[in-house]
């Protein structure tokens, strides 16, 4: 039996989203940026079980700082939010609390992960200058460029959804 | 054939598919996609997935779908309605040569943009670097120059007790190599002011002729001991008094005769001040360094201002190579210009031609009346002593003990001070900076805001490390008189604590 489960990738332009999806899905990875726009729908589908699979459809959005200014139509019937920031960027975490907030308040009831990208590019420990405050829930520390936490972040997004 | 072309025109680019509330498609044109009757939407494409169970009665609009299949881009604005009681109608309109333009000009906004913020943050991380590196070159200068202003001071009171030749030689020894040590770290903190742009100019009326005065007996004494000739050469049109920053003024002649008396074993070292400009209350400057010391190889003329540069003629000579750097950045941060000429194995000639303002009015010395003041004036005065290192509470009774005018009262922090305060009215109060609990600016802060009038307005000195910071320097003329670094110069604290008390 297949189920099919929405899963949205937010957060600033710039900040790997089409990486990390590229990286989960065709395990490949390009240092050139390409700017999205609108939006682009790719699909894995990951076993659960021998007899039971899900089908991931995963929506990479364009990027924007402001998620009030996104397409709502894009957002309806979303199983789960990706907010993906940079952390070599401190302008993509710099309103971070606040879009998450936002996103809680409008999808009560979805799944939500927040994921600093980019730990390839982090020069020593993470400190109070890579590493924004966030309220409530932790943050996924990944880089699609080494591979870092990808799957483990769809695994266990995928593993959330199903239960 | 408007008509025919209208149609044909709206044909190409949109595509209408019919569909039931299961999915299932019912009919389609397949103007941009193959959509067979009888298929469900969900197979057509990863955006139609799970589309059938979101559907209300409103429309869904939306822009700039990417619907590429088998290597053919296809971007298109879809809209879903309701056609008809359970059926639904999809419109996808092809806006692929749109979207590729508009993509161009997103590639290259964001990229900019990318790029600013990733300056912005080096640039962030480069300027704490430096803020760490003055922090920590401001901590350690303090730390470093308070035992050295010990070693110098006690050093300079040991000379005058009674010891035999072998000790005073010992001594000599001991003092010259405190001094030089205190005159790199100096260096290394003038560089490192410099670098950053933290050194300000601080221009002042002061008496030139006193300050050339000052620089000839420190140096013919200096010149002497090296069986060498110091002469002071001052042109009659100089005026007395010039505006202009005293501190580094006399740090530029210093910083040349110290690298003349390197340089010179045999003959004489020549300070001359000349005029080469004047006009109004406008002057220039010229002030000549000359030695008949080794002299410089022409090749080599160009690289002695460059930092920590040794020559291969002086790699014998102690010192860190920054000496001439700091002249000249000195001189450049005044507004000024500095030349070399130079004639190997026959000496050096340094000109520094600085521009400065002066009064037309040349007033009659204010030191002067303070000397007479502290002549007529026999009675001793009252200085607190606001000092937490020992040190320095036993350097500064012994310099100020040995001219015999004052009478001094030592406490350890502010809270002690306003103490004392309470119960003494003072002439002056020196204060160090770093001191626990208040600082000596935060003291100096409560005591112009006592309610005495006499209290409120004792004059107050602050003692710092080499390094001043800014904030202390903003105080000067406000809530402190005046400020003094350590290493104390014996001459100069005393002519501070002076001049604060017979000028204010």
């Amino acid at each position: 039996m297949i189920t099919s489960k929405k899963i949205v990738l937010l957060g600033h332009f710039g900040v790997g989203k089409t990486s990390i999806i590229r990286k989960f899905v065709t395990n490949e990875f390009s240092s050139d940026y390409k700017v999205t726009i609108g939006v682009h729908i790719l699909k894995k589908e990951v076993n659960i079980t021998e007899d039971e699979q899900v089908s991931l459809l995963i929506w990479d959005l364009e990027g924007t700082d402001n998620i009030d200014l996104i397409n709502k139509a894009y957002l309806m019937g979303t199983n789960a939010f990706i907010y993906v920031f940079d952390i070599s960027r401190p302008v993509t975490y710099s309103n971070l609390i606040e879009n998450i907030t936002k996103l809680k308040k409008m999808f009560s009831n979805t799944k939500i992960k927040v994921v600093g990208n980019k730990i390839d590019l982090l020069d020593g420990e993470l400190n109070h200058d890579n590493h924004p405050e966030l309220i409530d829930g932790e943050i996924i520390y990944s880089s699609a460029k080494t591979g870092t936490n990808i799957e483990e972040l769809f695994d266990e997004l995928t593993q959330e959804l199903i239960c | 054939m408007l008509e025919t072309i209208k149609k044909n025109f709206q044909n190409s680019n949109t595509q209408f598919i019919l569909f039931n509330e299961l999915g299932v498609i019912i009919d389609s044109d397949n103007t941009l996609i193959n959509a067979t009757s009888g298929k469900n939407i969900s197979e057509l494409h990863p955006f139609f997935e799970n589309l059938a169970t979101s559907l209300t009665r409103d429309d869904l609009n939306f822009s700039c779908v990417h619907l590429s299949n088998s290597g053919q881009e296809l971007i298109c604005d879809i809209n879903i309605s309701l056609a008809e009681e359970n059926t639904y109608l999809i419109t996808l309109t092809d806006f692929s040569k749109h979207y590729h333009s508009f993509q161009s000009l997103a590639q290259s906004r964001n990229e900019t943009a990318i790029n600013a913020e990733v300056l912005a943050v080096k640039n962030k991380i480069l300027i704490e670097k430096e803020a760490f590196k003055d922090k920590f070159i401001n901590n350690f200068s303090h730390e470093i120059t308070s035992p050295i202003t010990s070693i110098i001071a006690f050093a300079n009171l040991l000379k005058s007790s009674n010891l035999n030749s072998e000790q005073k030689e010992y001594l000599e020894v001991m003092t010259a190599s405190s001094l030089h040590l205190k005159s790199m770290i100096n260096d290394v903190l003038d560089i490192s002011k410099l670098g950053i742009g933290k050194l300000e100019i601080n221009n002042e009326e002061f008496n030139l002729n006193k300050l050339l005065t000052q620089i000839e007996s420190e140096y013919k004494y200096k010149c002497a001991e090296k069986q060498l000739d110091f002469n002071l050469f001052i042109d009659e049109k100089v005026p007395t008094y010039i505006e202009s920053d005293k501190t580094k003024i006399r740090q530029l002649i210093k910083n040349l005769l110290d690298n003349a008396l390197k340089f010179t074993t045999t003959g004489s070292i020549k300070l001359k001040i000349e005029t080469v400009f004047i006009r109004a209350q406008k002057i220039t400057l010229a002030i000549i360094i000359e030695d008949t010391g080794i002299g410089i190889k022409k090749d080599d003329q160009e690289d002695v201002f460059i930092r920590f540069k040794r020559l291969g003629s002086s790699k014998n000579i102690e010192g860190v190579g920054l000496g001439l750097s700091i002249v000249k950045e000195l001189t450049e941060l005044l507004g000024g210009t500095i030349k070399l000429s130079s004639e190997y194995k026959k000496g050096c000639r340094f000109t520094i031609n600085l521009k400065a303002k002066f009064p037309i009015t040349q007033k009659v010395v204010k030191d002067k009346k303070a000397k007479k003041l502290f002549q007529k004036n026999k009675q001793k005065h009252q200085v607190l002593v606001v000092e937490d290192n020992e040190l320095h509470q036993l350097t500064i009774f012994k310099i100020l003990a040995k001219t015999n005018n004052y009478y001094l009262d030592i406490v350890s922090n502010g809270t002690e001070a306003l103490e004392a305060i309470n119960n003494t009215i003072y002439d002056v109060i020196l204060m160090d900076y770093k001191m626990p609990l208040l600082n000596g600016l935060e003291t100096a802060k409560v005591i112009r805001n006592l309610t005495d009038k006499r209290r409120k307005k004792t004059p107050i000195i602050i003692s710092t490390g080499a390094h001043i910071n800014t904030e202390i320097l903003s105080q000067k003329g406000k809530d402190i008189n005046d400020i003094i670094t350590k290493p104390f110069d014996e001459q100069l604290f005393i002519e501070t604590i002076e001049n604060c008390l017979f000028n204010g």
